[in-house]
C-alpha cells in the first residue's frame, strides 16, 4: 500500500478500518490512516463501529492467537536489561547527602509554598446527589456545579460492574427499571455523579449513592 | 453509530470560547476530536487512562493555539489536532516509558514480561458493549458472523472471501451492508448520549 495518501475509496478497497483494528498496517500505514480519520467522520465512523464490534464479543470469548493487539509494536524501544541489586549503603550515602544539600538550600528559601491545585481532580463529595423512586422508575438528582458543561451519570454493582452510564444537560436523570438489564430486584446499587467542563475533565463529583433497584410489577 | 452521539452534540455556543465565526468552540472540539484521540493514543501508550490524559492535554493546546490565533486556517483543524496529538503522544510516551522502566526495577524482575489487558476494551463502556450485542443479535446469522470475522477474529478479507466462495469486491459489499444494518439497529435503541469510556483521569 503507498502509504502516502489516503482516500475513502482506498479504505474501503484496502479495509483499512478492519486491519487498522487488527494491527495489520505497518506504522507507517496506520499513522496516515490516523491522519485521514481525525478529518473524516465516515471512516471514522467505521472504525469506531469496529471498535464496538470487537469491544462486545461475549465475555470469555478469547481473540485468536493469531490476532495482534492494536498497540504499536514495542520491539524497536530497547528492553531495559536485568538490573543488577546494587548494594545499599553507597546509595544510602548518597541519599543522605542529597537531603542534607536540599535542607541547607531550603532554609535560605522561606517562600510560602502553594499546594497544587486540584480543581480538576474533582474533590469526591463536592456534589450533593439524591436518589429517589417515581413509581418503578430510578431518580437521581443533584445541585449543579459551578462552570460544568455536563454530567456523567454512572450506576454501578457492588462489585464495580458498571450498569449504566451517560452523558446529561440537566441536574437530574431518571430511568424505568425495565430498561435496567444485569441487575436483580432488590439489589443495591450505587449511582455516581460527575461534572465535567467542555473538555470533559472532572471537576466535581459525587459520593457514591446508595439506592435499592424496585421489584415487582 | 453514523455519526457518534458525542457528535451530534452541537452546544449553541460556549462562553468560554473563543467567539469568531469559523472557530470551533471548545465542546465542539472535544465532541468531535475527544474519542479520535483517545484511540490514537492508546494505540501508542496501551494505557486507556493515559490515553484520556494525552487527549486532554492534546485539546488544553489545540484550544490555546486557537484562541492565540496561532491556527490561520481552520479549515485545516483536523491536521492541526493529529499533529498536536502526536507530539502530546511522543512526550507522554517517553515519560510513560521511564516510569514503567522504574516500576519494573521496583517489582520482580520476572514480572516484566507479563502482558497487559486490551487497552482498547476500555475505550467502550460496559453499558455500551451490551447495546452492541444486543444490536448484533438482532441482525441475520451471516452479518453478524461476518462482522465478528473481520473485526473480531481479525479473519483477513481475501482469506475469507476465498473461504466464503465470494470475490473480494463481493465480500466488501457484504460487510459494507452488514455495517449499515448493525448502525442502524445501534441508532435505533439509541435514546441518549452515552460515554465511551469508562475511566477518568486525575481520580
Amino acid at each position: 500500500m503507498e502509504p502516502t495518501r489516503i482516500t475513502c475509496t482506498r479504505v474501503d478497497e484496502e479495509d483499512l478500518d478492519a486491519r487498522y483494528l487488527a494491527g495489520a498496517l505497518s506504522e507507517e500505514e496506520a499513522e496516515a490512516f490516523e491522519e485521514h480519520y481525525f478529518g473524516c467522520d465516515r471512516c471514522w465512523a467505521a472504525v469506531q463501529l469496529g471498535l464496538d464490534v470487537r469491544a462486545a464479543a461475549p465475555p470469555g470469548t478469547d481473540r485468536p492467537v493469531e490476532s495482534r493487539p492494536l498497540t504499536v509494536a514495542r520491539g524497536a524501544e530497547p528492553r531495559p536489561a536485568p538490573v543488577a541489586r546494587p548494594r545499599w549503603w553507597p546509595l544510602a550515602i548518597a541519599a543522605a547527602v542529597a537531603v542534607l544539600a536540599v535542607g541547607v538550600w531550603q532554609w535560605g528559601d522561606r517562600s510560602p509554598v502553594t499546594p497544587a491545585g486540584d480543581g480538576f481532580r474533582g474533590p469526591a463529595d463536592s456534589i450533593h446527589a439524591v436518589a429517589s423512586f417515581r413509581g418503578r422508575t430510578l431518580v437521581l438528582s443533584w445541585q449543579p456545579a459551578l462552570s460544568a458543561d455536563r454530567y456523567a451519570v454512572r450506576l454501578q454493582k457492588r462489585d464495580a460492574t458498571v450498569v449504566l452510564e451517560r452523558l446529561v444537560g440537566d441536574t437530574s436523570f431518571a430511568i424505568p427499571r425495565d430498561s435496567l438489564s444485569g441487575v436483580a430486584d432488590r439489589e443495591r446499587v450505587f449511582w455516581e455523579v460527575r461534572a465535567l467542563d467542555a473538555l470533559r475533565r472532572t471537576i466535581a463529583r459525587s459520593r457514591l449513592v446508595p439506592t435499592e433497584v424496585p421489584a415487582g410489577r | 453509530m453514523f455519526p457518534t452521539d458525542r457528535e451530534r452534540y452541537r452546544p449553541d455556543q460556549d462562553p468560554t470560547g473563543p467567539p469568531a465565526s469559523g472557530v470551533p468552540t471548545e465542546s465542539e472540539l472535544a465532541a468531535r476530536y475527544w474519542d479520535r484521540i483517545r484511540l490514537f493514543a492508546t494505540r501508542r501508550v496501551n494505557d486507556a487512562a493515559l490515553a484520556e490524559d494525552i487527549a486532554q492535554e492534546t485539546l488544553r493546546r489545540v484550544i490555546e493555539a486557537l484562541r492565540a490565533g496561532r491556527v490561520q486556517n481552520t479549515d485545516a483543524i483536523a491536521g492541526f489536532v493529529f499533529q498536536t496529538a502526536k507530539h502530546v503522544c511522543m512526550h507522554a510516551h517517553r515519560s510513560a516509558g521511564r516510569e514503567a522502566r522504574a516500576m519494573q526495577r521496583l517489582h520482580d524482575p520476572s514480572d516484566a514480561d507479563a502482558a497487559g489487558p486490551d487497552a482498547l476494551t476500555h475505550l467502550v463502556s460496559e453499558e455500551r458493549r451490551r447495546r452492541v450485542r444486543t444490536a448484533l443479535e438482532t441482525l441475520s446469522p451471516e452479518d453478524r458472523d461476518l462482522l465478528r470475522a473481520v473485526y473480531f477474529a481479525q479473519v483477513d478479507m481475501a482469506e475469507l472471501a476465498a473461504k466464503l466462495g465470494l470475490s473480494p469486491g463481493a465480500l466488501r459489499v457484504r460487510k459494507h451492508r452488514a455495517v449499515q444494518r448493525l448502525a442502524a439497529a445501534l441508532g435505533a435503541g439509541q435514546t441518549d448520549e452515552t460515554l465511551s469510556g469508562d475511566r477518568e483521569l486525575n481520580e
